[in-house]
């Protein structure tokens, strides 16, 4: 951990609990079945139902971080797969392959997968090829893409399979949904998003109390254990660390001269050393688009339509002018000055559209935007010295412009790619 | 007859419109070879044309409306019925500047090309462009497309991604009602029921007679059999049929040559290059089945369409039952058991991958389908491309399998 990083009290309680969820996977279950799932599937219904989870992306998140990431992404190359695929997929793959040369010895097999591609389509071909090798079940949950705006048919269709789900559910390992259940879980996930929405949201305040690593580490509860108990006494605790910091007048990074807006998935085996590039020329990132992504309340009233809207209705479900307005207003709402923007070559539906995103955003506010290439997992992508000089050279621009809000002149990005 | 094709083909390898150049003299009545419509003014402009099937589309076609689009899960006969002409983009070989600056490296060559022509104003002249949802390159593009700040209009159709799912019938149905009121709307185009019917004939006989001539594989060289598969996805369907007719009765008139060599099975998307279809031929081996989605899975089943039925109805029902995309899933119908299906009975002895670089759902599915071919004991060799030329390395390679398959 870098030394301009500060650490939050939380850290040690965040690391327990997540050892405990990855160590609690590999508990005799009493015949809980395991569900594999990707991180926008509608998990409260696999709980209400008494499926204990897993999480590949958060676990592919770990390998990245410990440097592991590389090598299982290499093993699934040996076994055919292209080394431009998702490394995530690539690290899960890999260490379904060679449990034995992965952390924490791989994920445990679990009886049934659950992917829902309203984050991308690589879930649905990546879980095809985990069904196929570890000879399990699986349920692809169909969420249409957005273009425009979610039609009465396009929700339909979601909810649709939300009961197609249920009894995917019940006839693979014979648990029954309980409305009950269901609603304490409910409950419980928007307790947990209520939270972390106010987390995030503390982040307007001058000094930022959290950078962006604070927000990527932080982020994993909401994801892997959403709509727990757990959950919920953890961002509570986080919470009232934060407001603490936010009254004390204590930022993330010591002297704030420079608030920035990220755009995509972090790059996990750079996690500080990344950002303290930044951090040295007093720049934080107070928001981005990644860690809100799970942000996203049940509605009240019908429970299944409302995960049927709301797991239809994600951040990367939705066109590349919806994701430029929410950067926008994130700009306005936290006051930021730059924007950055990894170009990540693993995941094409939060990349390919960045450059048309980042010309939106800078036409209407102003501000410059930076595109990083680099990758979330694989470091054979990340190349420090180009990075280092675009930094920079970035930071360069911000000084140029004052530091602080100008609406003109409008630079288009700094022409770095 | 001596093979009317092959010389001009196999000469010119620069991109899959060349190859149509060698058949413009093809006798016929109203259409010469590709280039149907009116002449070409010179000899120059028709070279121009035959290179880049876009560029010249205008004056090629006078009075018909272009709308482009890029998968074959386009419901073209409803485009049709609404009096526009599909045409479909492929990538064009050429370098690729403008669109490098909207879109990052590891994008495909077809989304990288047809930006690039997009930016370039070469598709002014299309009144709009039809993005069925298939993969996440696909997705973004819409968008992208959308963004650019051409005068394009960008229609989406939400085509489901598990064509098994409960309520994927329902939601290509209002797909379609969409794409009419679409039509409707920002278009000004109305489509009746009689007019949809009439396409969905059209395009059952253009289907029909592409599976005919699909059946004498043999009597045709495969690179022949793709350029006119390709010329009726940039040409009048009306046009492509009179082509079909002629090549039919032009292969009828030719001995079917008794092949022997290796029997290969091609696999991928959009084959927008098909001089590797000649290679393989020259080798000595032969083409007998693929799965290509500018091959066999755009001819395969036909909308049927009955008395009362109404047409709608009939080309959902295709839809699903239509062979599926990589970037589709079907639940009852897996890539891998398909393909050994389709290899089996055709009786290929090999298969080639013939995969774009980037294109992540053949990037998937290919691992599987070569894992089930091993376990058949059928060999397979794989081909990436990109928007560039197969090199000489390609020759050893499918030189190198082919032996292999030749018994002795
Ligand atoms: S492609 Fe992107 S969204 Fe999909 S699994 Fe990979 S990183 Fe996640
Ligand atoms: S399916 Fe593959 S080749 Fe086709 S657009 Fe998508 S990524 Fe490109």
């Amino acid at each position: 951990m870098g030394r301009r990083h500060k650490r939050l009290k939380t850290a040690s309680e965040l690391q327990r609990l997540m050892q405990w969820h990855y160590a609690s996977l590999r508990l005799p279950r009493l015949g809980r079945p395991l569900a594999w799932v990707t991180s926008g599937a509608p998990v409260e219904i696999l709980r209400a139902m008494g499926v204990a989870v897993a999480y590949p992306e958060n676990y592919g998140a770990i390998c990245g971080a410990q440097h592991q990431a590389t090598a299982l992404c290499q093993q699934a190359e040996a076994e055919g797969y292209s080394p431009d695929l998702c490394s995530y997929a690539r690290t899960s793959l890999g260490a379904i392959f060679q449990p034995h040369a992965a952390p924490m010895g791989g994920l445990p097999k679990p009886d049934l997968l659950l992917a829902c591609n309203n984050i991308c389509s690589t879930v649905v071909k990546w879980y095809e090829a985990a069904a196929d090798s570890l000879h399990v079940p699986l349920f692809v949950l169909d969420t249409p893409f957005i273009h425009r705006e979610l039609t009465p048919q396009m929700s339909a269709y979601v909810l649709t399979q939300l009961d197609e789900l249920v009894e995917f559910v019940e006839r693979s390992c014979g648990r029954r949904l309980s409305a009950e259940r269901l609603r304490r879980v409910a409950r419980q996930a928007n307790e947990t998003v209520r939270l972390w929405g106010e987390i995030r949201a503390m982040c307007r305040a001058r000094p930022s109390p959290l950078n962006a690593p604070d927000l990527f580490v932080n982020m994993a509860p909401i994801v892997v254990l959403r709509g727990t108990g757990g959950a919920v006494r953890f961002y509570r605790h986080l919470h009232s660390e934060v407001a603490e910091r936010v009254r004390d007048g204590v930022g993330a990074v010591s002297e704030e001269k420079y608030r920035l807006l990220w755009d995509n998935i972090a790059i996990w085996p750079q996690l500080y050393r990344f950002y303290n590039y930044f951090v040295n020329y007093g720049a934080c990132f107070v928001a981005d688009t990644y860690t809100g992504a799970w942000s996203m309340e049940i509605p009240q009233g019908d429970i299944m339509k409302g995960l049927a809207e709301t797991y239809a209705s994600v951040y990367l479900n939705q066109s590349l002018e919806y994701r430029a307005r929410r950067m926008i207003d994130l700009i306005k709402e936290y006051d930021v000055q730059g924007f950055v923007m990894h170009s990540n070559r693993s995941c094409k539906p939060y990349s390919l559209g960045q450059y048309a995103i980042r010309r939106m955003v800078t036409q209407e506010t102003g501000i410059p935007g930076l595109v990083v290439e680099s990758d979330m997992c694989d470091e054979r992508a990340f190349a420090l010295e180009p990075i280092r000089t675009r930094i920079q050279a970035f930071v360069e621009t911000l000084e140029s412009m004052g530091g602080s809000h100008t609406t003109q002149p409008v630079v288009e990005g700094t022409g770095v790619r | 007859m001596a093979c009317p094709w092959r010389e001009g083909a196999r000469r010119t390898r620069k991109s899959w419109s060349d190859y149509c150049e060698g058949e413009v003299t093809v006798e016929g009545r109203r259409t010469t070879g590709v280039a149907a419509g009116p002449p070409p003014a010179a000899d120059a402009s028709r070279g121009l044309w035959l290179a880049d099937p876009y560029s010249d589309w205008p004056a090629r076609y006078p009075g018909r409306r272009a709308v482009g689009y890029f998968c074959s899960y386009a419901p073209l006969e409803i485009l049709h019925a609404a009096g526009l002409t599909p045409l479909r983009l492929f990538p064009v070989e050429g370098t690729v500047a403008q669109a490098d600056a909207v879109l990052p490296p590891f994008s495909c060559a077809l989304a990288r090309s047809t930006t690039e022509r997009l930016l370039l104003g070469e598709l002014s002249f299309v009144e709009a462009v039809l993005f069925v949802h298939t993969c996440d390159t696909m997705q973004c593009l819409a968008d992208i497309w959308r963004m650019a700040g051409t005068d394009l209009k960008v229609i989406n159709f939400p085509l489901p991604a598990v064509l098994s799912a409960r309520g994927a019938r329902e939601l290509v149905q209002a797909g379609q009602r969409e794409l009419l009121r679409a039509l409707e709307d920002e278009l000004g185009r109305h489509v009746t029921d009689e007019s949809l019917r009439a396409s969905v004939a059209l395009y059952n006989e253009q289907r029909r007679l592409l599976s005919e001539l699909y059946a004498w594989r043999d009597r045709l060289p495969a690179l022949r059999l793709w350029q006119l598969s390709m010329a009726g996805f940039v040409m009048p369907v009306e046009d492509h049929i009179s082509l079909l007719q002629q090549s039919l009765s032009v292969a009828a008139g030719a001995d079917g040559e008794s092949r022997r060599g290796p029997r290969l099975a091609i696999v991928g998307t959009v084959l927008h290059e098909g001089s590797i279809l000649d290679l393989i031929e020259e080798l000595g081996g032969q083409v007998v089945a693929d799965d290509l989605c500018t091959g066999e899975r755009y001819l395969q089943s036909s909308v049927e369409l009955h008395e009362d039925g109404d047409p709608q109805t009939a080309l959902v029902e295709r839809t699903l039952a239509r062979p599926v995309c990589p970037a589709k899933r079907h639940a009852d119908r897996d890539a891998p058991e398909r393909l050994v299906r389709l290899a089996r009975s055709r009786g290929a002895q090999g298969v080639v991958f013939v995969l774009p670089r980037y294109c992540d759902p053949c990037g998937f599915d290919s691992v599987l389908q070569r894992r089930a071919l091993d376990t058949e004991g059928i060999p397979h060799l794989t081909v990436e491309t990109e928007l560039t030329q197969p090199t000489g390395q390609l020759r050893t390679r499918l030189q190198a399998f082919l032996e292999l398959l030749s018994p002795g």
